[in-house]
Formats: C-alpha cells, sequence, structure tokens
C-alpha cells in the first residue's frame, strides 16, 4: 500500500539509525553502550510481542519462556557440542519455533483470561524447567563458558561493547524494517482483522487458527533470536533472567509503548530499560514504578506512547482537512 | 526409587490440605470478583500478603491482641481492596478483557513494591493463633497452626455461603452474577456491587493470608505464587464455581504435595511446576473445569 | 442459468433445546435476487450463519454449485466465492475504510509473511492489484473519499457501505446481504437497491435477509419466506404478499400482543 512514498515509512527508521550512531560517540560509556545494546535485544522481542498482541490482539505472559529456550539452547549447543555460535543461533530459533507452534496449537485456541493464563503456566513450566538444569549445565544458577560470536578474528564478547552494541541493532533493525513491512501487506492486515472482528475476518476468508499459530510462532522466533545473542553477549547467563517477571516486563513494553503500533516496541524497550538505571538512587521503589506506570498507562492512555504520538502526527500532517486526518501514503491525493 | 511410608504419604495429604486450604480462599477471592465482574484480579495474592503484613505490624511489632489484630487487618485491607477497585478497575470499566489484566497484573506489582520498602525483603515470622505442641494424626505430626488454617479456610467459606445465601447484600451479588441487567432493572446498583466484591474478596484474601504468615513466614513476595496457584485452582473447579474454586484448592495442595513425597530425588522442585501443569490440562481439556459454569 | 447455485435440503439446527431452524429446504437460481423474510426469531439469519459455516448444521446438506460444503471450515467460503455482510455490523474499528475492504480482497491473494516482509515481487504485484480493486469497490458504493479514513468514524449508514464494498472485494458469485437496509435512510436504501442491481447485473447472486418490505417486494426475483423455523411460503414478491399463511404469521404476533 506504500509504495508511493517509501520514505515516509522509513524516515523514522533513518532517525532511529542515526541516533543510534551517535550515542556511542556522545556516551563513551562502555556500561550505557551496554544497556543500549540490552535495549536492542529487547526491542527484538518486544516487536515480536507487539506484532502478537498488539497487532493480532491476543496475549502473552510467558514470552520470557522464548527466550529463556533461544538462549539455553543456543548456549548449551555451544558449549556441549562446540558448534559455532551463529549455527547455534540458527538451530536454537528452529527449535524454539517447533516448541511454540507444539504448544501454540492448543493454546491459541483459547481467549482472553483463559489464554493469558495458559500463556502464563507455560512460562512458568518452562522457567522451573530452566532452573533445574543442572544436571545438563553443570552449574546449579545457570550455564557457564558460552564462547562469544565472532568473525573472522574479531571476537563480538563482553569486552568489544561496541561491537556487541552494533550486531545487537543490525540485528534489531533488520527484524523492525522486515516486521514494518509484514504489518503493512495482506499478512499484516489478516492479524489485525482477526483483532476487529474475528467473524468479519473469518467470513473474508482469513484462516484465524492458522494466522494466530503463525504470529505466536513468529513472536516465538524473535524472542529466540534475542535469546541466542543475549547468551553469547556473556560468558554466563542464569535462569532467574527468564522468571515470570521478565514477562511481564516485556508485556509492559509493549503496552506502554503502545499496543498496534511496531514503533512503540521501540519506545517501550528504551524507556522501560532505562527506567532502572534512572531510578537507581530509589532502587527499593523501581517495582513499584513499573507497577504504577503499567495501570496508568492501560487507564489512560490504553494507546500507549506511540499511539498517542502518532495521532499527534497524523493531526500535524491533515492541516489541509482539518477534521479527517489521511495517512500520508494514501495515492488518492486530494490537494487544495 | 524410595517410596514414602504410610506415615509420610499421610504427612503429606494432611499438610497438603492444609496448603489447600489458602489456595481455596485465594481461588474464592479470584471467584468471588469473577462472579461480578468477569475481570481475574491477578493482584489476588497481594491481599493475601497485605492481610499477613498487617498481622505481623498490628500484632508482633505494635503488640496489639490477636483478635483485634485479626479483625482490624481484615477491616484495613478490606479498605485497600475497596480503594483499589474504585481507583483502577471503575475508571477502566468499558476497557476489554486485556487491558483490564493488564491493570490488575500492574496493580499487584504495585502493591508488592510498595510492601517492599515498608517491610524490608526479608521474610519475617509471624505469631501462630495458638501455643501448643503439633498433634498427631494417623502417626504424622501436624503443627497446631496448619489446622488453624483449615479452620480458617472452612470457616471463611461458611460465612461466604451464609453472606451469599441469607443477607441482603449477599443475594444481590448473586443476583448480579448470574444477570446484570435483571439485576440492574431490580434496582440494584451493580457498580456498588463491584466494589462489595473486591471488598469481599479483600477480606477472604487478608484472612487466609494472616493464618499462613505463621506457617511460612510473611514475606513481601508470598503473594505471587500463591495468587498464581490461587488462580488455577479456580480455573480447575471451574471459573464462576465457588465450592470448585475451593475443592480446586484441595486438589492442588494435596496433588503438589504427594508430588514432592513421590518425585524422585532431586526432582521435588519441580513441585512449583505441578499447579501450572494441571491449570494447562485443564485449559485443554475441559476449560470450564470440573463443575464449570460456562459463561455466556 | 438453470442450475441451482445454492441449495440448502432438509436443513436443520438444534442449540441445546432450541430448534432454531426446522428442515428447510430450498434453492436460489444463478442471477437470482432472493430473499428471505419472517418475523423475528424465525430463524433466518440462523440460516445465513450455516451457510457461511459458523455453525454446523445439526442436520441436512448445503449444496453450492452442486457441490457440498457443509463440511467444510469457515474460512474456505469466501474463497469459494460466498461472502456475506452482517446484521450488527462487523467493521473492523481499528483499520482505515480501503484496510477494510481489502481485507476482503484477501482471499484472492496469497503472499505471505515471507513475501511481505522481504517485499519479493509477488506482493508487489498483489498488493497493487488488491490496492486497484479495492478502490473499485469503493468507488462502487460512493466511498472513494473517505478511503483512508478510521472506518470507526464513519456513519452508521456508510459503515454499511464499507462492509458492502468488503463483501464485494472478495469477488463473490454469491452475496448474502443480513438486514442491509437496517438503519438506513430513505434516500440510503435507495441507493443500496439501486446497487444491488447492479451486483446482479455483473452476474452475481444475491440473497438477503430484510424486513423493510418495499425493498423486498421491490427488488428481489423470488421471496422465501420463514417462520419458527419452517419455510411456509415461497415465490414471487406478490404471491407471497398474498399469501393468507404469512400474513397471519406477520400479523399473528400482533394480533396476539393486542389481545394480551
Amino acid at each position: 500500500m506504500n509504495d508511493k512514498k517509501p520514505y515516509l515509512r522509513y524516515l523514522p527508521v533513518m532517525a532511529l539509525v542515526a541516533f543510534l550512531l551517535l550515542f556511542p560517540a556522545i556516551s563513551r560509556n562502555r556500561y550505557y553502550i551496554g544497556v543500549m545494546t540490552d535495549v536492542g535485544l529487547y526491542t527484538i522481542i518486544v516487536i515480536g510481542l507487539n506484532l502478537l498482541m498488539g497487532y493480532a490482539g491476543q496475549i502473552s505472559l510467558g514470552h520470557a519462556g522464548f527466550f529463556g529456550i533461544g538462549a539455553y539452547c543456543s548456549g548449551l549447543l555451544s558449549v556441549k557440542l562446540g558448534i559455532s555460535p551463529w549455527v547455534t543461533i540458527i538451530a536454537a530459533v528452529i527449535f524454539t519455533a517447533g516448541f511454540a507452534y507444539l504448544i501454540g496449537i492448543p493454546t491459541l485456541k483459547l481467549r482472553g483470561h483463559y489464554l493469558a493464563m495458559a500463556t502464563l503456566g507455560f512460562g512458568e513450566v518452562i522457567f522451573v524447567v530452566l532452573s533445574k538444569l543442572d544436571w545438563l549445565t553443570g552449574d546449579t544458577s545457570g550455564l557457564l563458558g558460552i564462547k562469544p560470536l565472532s568473525i573472522g578474528r574479531i571476537q563480538f564478547d563482553s569486552d568489544f561493547a561496541i561491537g556487541q552494541y552494533s550486531l545487537a541493532w543490525i540485528v534489531a533493525l533488520a527484524i523492525l524494517i522486515l516486521s514494518l513491512n509484514i504489518t503493512d501487506s495482506r499478512v499484516g492486515r489478516a492479524f489485525r482483522a482477526i483483532h476487529g472482528s474475528e467473524i468479519a475476518a473469518s467470513g473474508m476468508g482469513v484462516n484465524i487458527a492458522r494466522y494466530k499459530i503463525q504470529v505466536f510462532v513468529l513472536s516465538a522466533v524473535y524472542a529466540a533470536i534475542a535469546g541466542g545473542l543475549y547468551a553469547h553477549f556473556r560468558w554466563f547467563i542464569g535462569y532467574p533472567t527468564f522468571h515470570l517477571k521478565t514477562s511481564i516486563k516485556l508485556v509492559t513494553m509493549v503496552v506502554v509503548g503502545g499496543l498496534g503500533n511496531i514503533w512503540g516496541a521501540v519506545l517501550g524497550a528504551i524507556l522501560l530499560t532505562w527506567l532502572p538505571e534512572w531510578l537507581t538512587a530509589a532502587a527499593e521503589y523501581d517495582i513499584m514504578v513499573y507497577g504504577i506506570l503499567l495501570m496508568l498507562v492501560m487507564i489512560f492512555i490504553p494507546d500507549g506512547l506511540a499511539g498517542r504520538f502518532s495521532k499527534l502526527v497524523e493531526r500535524i500532517m491533515s492541516r489541509d482537512t482539518g477534521d479527517f486526518p489521511s495517512s500520508p501514503d494514501m495515492q488518492v491525493e486530494e490537494s487544495d | 526409587m524410595d517410596l514414602p511410608s504410610l506415615e509420610q504419604i499421610v504427612q503429606y495429604v494432611i499438610y497438603g490440605i492444609t496448603v489447600g486450604g489458602i489456595y481455596a480462599l485465594v481461588a474464592l477471592g479470584f471467584t468471588i470478583i469473577y462472579n461480578a465482574t468477569d475481570v481475574i484480579n491477578f493482584a489476588q495474592g497481594e491481599f493475601v500478603m497485605l492481610g499477613a503484613m498487617m498481622m505481623v505490624s498490628l500484632h508482633s511489632t505494635a503488640h496489639i491482641p490477636m483478635p483485634i489484630a485479626f479483625v482490624l487487618s481484615i477491616l484495613i485491607v478490606t479498605a485497600i481492596g475497596a480503594t483499589f477497585e474504585r481507583l483502577a478497575i471503575n475508571p477502566a470499566k468499558n476497557a476489554s478483557v486485556i487491558t483490564l489484566i493488564i491493570i490488575t497484573i500492574g496493580a499487584s506489582i504495585f502493591i508488592r513494591g510498595l510492601a517492599l520498602p515498608i517491610w524490608g525483603q526479608d521474610p519475617i515470622p509471624a505469631t501462630p493463633f495458638s501455643k501448643g505442641s503439633p498433634i498427631s494424626v494417623m502417626g504424622a505430626k501436624i503443627p497446631l497452626q496448619r489446622l488453624w488454617v483449615l479452620g480458617t479456610a472452612v470457616l471463611t467459606v461458611g460465612a461466604v455461603h451464609i453472606f451469599y445465601k441469607y443477607t441482603i447484600v449477599g443475594k444481590a451479588m448473586r443476583a448480579t452474577a448470574i444477570n446484570r441487567v435483571a439485576a440492574r432493572l431490580m434496582g440494584i446498583n451493580v457498580r456498588r456491587m463491584v466494589l462489595c466484591s473486591f471488598a469481599l474478596s479483600a477480606a477472604v484474601g487478608a484472612g487466609a493470608g494472616m493464618a499462613i504468615a505463621p506457617v511460612t513466614h510473611a514475606s513481601y513476595s508470598m503473594g505471587a505464587m500463591l495468587g498464581l496457584k490461587g488462580f488455577c485452582a479456580a480455573v480447575l473447579g471451574g471459573l464462576g464455581n465457588g465450592i470448585g474454586a475451593v475443592l480446586g484448592g484441595f486438589i492442588i495442595g494435596v496433588v503438589e504435595h504427594l508430588a514432592i513425597g513421590f518425585a524422585p530425588l532431586g526432582y521435588s522442585g519441580y513441585k512449583d511446576a505441578v499447579a501450572f501443569i494441571i491449570l494447562l490440562a485443564i485449559l485443554f481439556i475441559k476449560p470450564s473445569g470440573l463443575f464449570g459454569i460456562s459463561r455466556k | 442459468m438453470d442450475t441451482p447455485i445454492l441449495e440448502v435440503k432438509n436443513l436443520r439446527k438444534e442449540f441445546g433445546g432450541l430448534v432454531a431452524v426446522n428442515d428447510v429446504s430450498f434453492q436460489v437460481q444463478e442471477g437470482q435476487i432472493r430473499a428471505i423474510i419472517g418475523p423475528n426469531g424465525a430463524g433466518k439469519t440462523t440460516i445465513f450463519n450455516l451457510i457461511s459455516k459458523f455453525y454446523a448444521p445439526t442436520a441436512g446438506e448445503i449444496l453450492y454449485k452442486q457441490e457440498r460444503i457443509d463440511g467444510l471450515a469457515a474460512h474456505k467460503m469466501a474463497e469459494l466465492g460466498i461472502a456475506r455482510t452482517f446484521q450488527n455490523l462487523q467493521i473492523m474499528g481499528n483499520m482505515t475504510v480501503l484496510e477494510n475492504v481489502m481485507v476482503g480482497h484477501h482471499c484472492r491473494t496469497r503472499h505471505g509473511i515471507l513475501s511481505s516482509a522481504f517485499r519479493l515481487p509477488l506482493f508487489r504485484r498483489e498488493e497493487k492489484e488488491s490496492l486497484d480493486r479495492c478502490m473499485e469497490r469503493l468507488e462502487f458504493v460512493g466511498l472513494e473519499s473517505k478511503a483512508s479514513r478510521a472506518a470507526s468514524g464513519l456513519s452508521f449508514g456508510e459503515q454499511r457501505m464499507v462492509e458492502f464494498a468488503r463483501a464485494l472485494a472478495c469477488e463473490p458469485r454469491l452475496l448474502m446481504l443480513d438486514e442491509p437496509a437496517s438503519g438506513l435512510s430513505i434516500s440510503e436504501m435507495e441507493k443500496m437497491a439501486e446497487l444491488i442491481y447492479r451486483i446482479r447485473d455483473q452476474g452475481i447472486t444475491v440473497m438477503l435477509i430484510e424486513h423493510d418490505m418495499g425493498l423486498v417486494m421491490n427488488i428481489s426475483d423470488m421471496v422465501t419466506v420463514l417462520n419458527y423455523g419452517q419455510k411456509i411460503a415461497e415465490g414471487a414478491p406478490r404471491e407471497v404478499q398474498d399469501n393468507e399463511e404469512v400474513i397471519s404469521a406477520y400479523l399473528g404476533e400482533e394480533l396476539d400482543s393486542d389481545n394480551a
């Protein structure tokens, strides 16, 4: 639908790239670059979750589970079998996709509360399993000795902060662009149709069950990619990272950033990864702040921040017609 | 694999029943709110935690006599529950199911986050309701407080039952649960019923928290798991069915403890997964639960 | 044009103890405009829901182009060429008008996640085609100027038209309209009637459930009357209008309530 004015859609991407290029130059702080690397990884997961929750209208309270499976799978293959990290990430993604497909089939028949609780249940079971893997990992708190990714002689280990940062964001940007493309297509419309009216969607030929599984598996794949990268950016991964708290954090990022808008994922990931950093003085209060944020946003700004922002942009761009915002990429432009 | 002895099995079952009593009360709390509002209140577990913490503060710290502290705790947590409904639920009353779920999740995180600076991170021991040494039941040693837990559960269920059956407010709440429109036409203020349901749930939760705290210690994070498992119990029994919820709680408690007993060495840590596996099984086999009322 | 495009044989639907549709049979010829009428609760929408597979029949057969379709899934119907609108509008409020109509074109395209993610040629081709076709449909119903508006912001009558355009985007051979005129003003209704004629001229069979007798009598070729889940009359509009059973079915309700 947008081939007429692609630059308008990719403009924010350019802005993001510019910001990402400037950030390390301005900040020059290894630690902060590390935080932004984490933002990149979370962005990947949250984009997937946004497709699932915002576009297709489903819910997952257990997405940390896919993140964990991706991380552990990739890490274990590399530690136990010495396989190249790049390959282990691909293998982990395939495994997670298969797993998501299997649990997706029965789970996505459920709706509303039941769906939320089933995903939560799966997340919990996965967490318990991951926490008891010491017979495999050799360590009660997680997995040690994960090798870093490397290209030629360059190793993307924890000393190479800028390297990890670049890698994380190159992947994140690729996924961002691909996801923007998906949403603006028949597939994206099918997702949103399911959210808008399942009855009509199915009456118009949308195979609801199939698309729900597709978006679920896709979101799991994104989480697994992030998990694989996460594992190889570190020497050690611990199972507490994949607790329900992380799943809730991910949902908060989607919600605060804005459901139904891919940029919301980026926004949410940035805001909520930095939040604990800004609150370091009041470390005890950060849980409370998460909770309040979640409540306030859902009560007063259900569109999330990106939703509000894009409405604002639409209003600015529709100065000529006044009351009706028109999206800039319509081929029927009525200029007055 | 060593199978547990008969004595051990009895102990597991009885422990399971007592813990199950707490799950039952949490599940009952979920059901009360769900029946009035179609909302799953993820903050239910936090009412339990608040009850426990209040008791600790009032009795252990402020030395208020236990019966008075008990009543005061219930009143305070009930007030908190009502405030929560007014501030977080009522403003969003027309929102979608997912929005409401996320709001209650946010609330539960918030309440937990509030409890952390107030009571600190470490678990606090709570005074048992009565002094006395453990009694022997079929060879198993059962601490007295666990019997108190069971007793509290039974009494609370009874009290709620009487409330619903014989009081005007209770009957009004039942009517609202059965048919909201008809209830409104009969002059029942539905929004007030919603408020009542939150208040009642909070009270039930608080009672449960005070009973279990001496057994497990009171801590700011105790609500999380209890809430989740209570939810599993409510779904097992059939969302919306109070008796089912209570039975579901006991079943999960017992199965969980038997799992500890029969699990091969080293696998007892999986006990936490039991409730969720039961949940998933029910959701996939018969989502309406054991005694399901299918709504809509 | 003698082969029925749709045939319903001994169709029965029970909901628990309630029999909503009781042994209903009829045929719809290709290119016909067929009205299904009857008092409230007669089972009209249930029959539509059975044909579009939202419910499975308790008994009976449904044949489309002489082949049984009762075993197929709901989303297959659009592909086969059966499209419908809904009594209570099922507009996707979260999308624009054009996007709503393009959902209708879903069954005529096939590119998937990979194609759209990487903007492959298949995607580009199909997307352009969809865009053009759907804009044509919007022009057909006169809403092309509102294409990029949020669908939820339109008036009720306009939303009906959007649903109409969306159903047309399916490129159906059989179009089922569930109370298309309800809630419309006189002029909107006239426009709707005209559109239905034009659709029929394109060779599309139209079935409509309608309460507005004016519309029914004016545009239908044939009318099927239902009451309490059973077919009580069928024929040309004039015949049916004069049928005693039909009259008492409709008036019977009023007389009873007068005596009550």
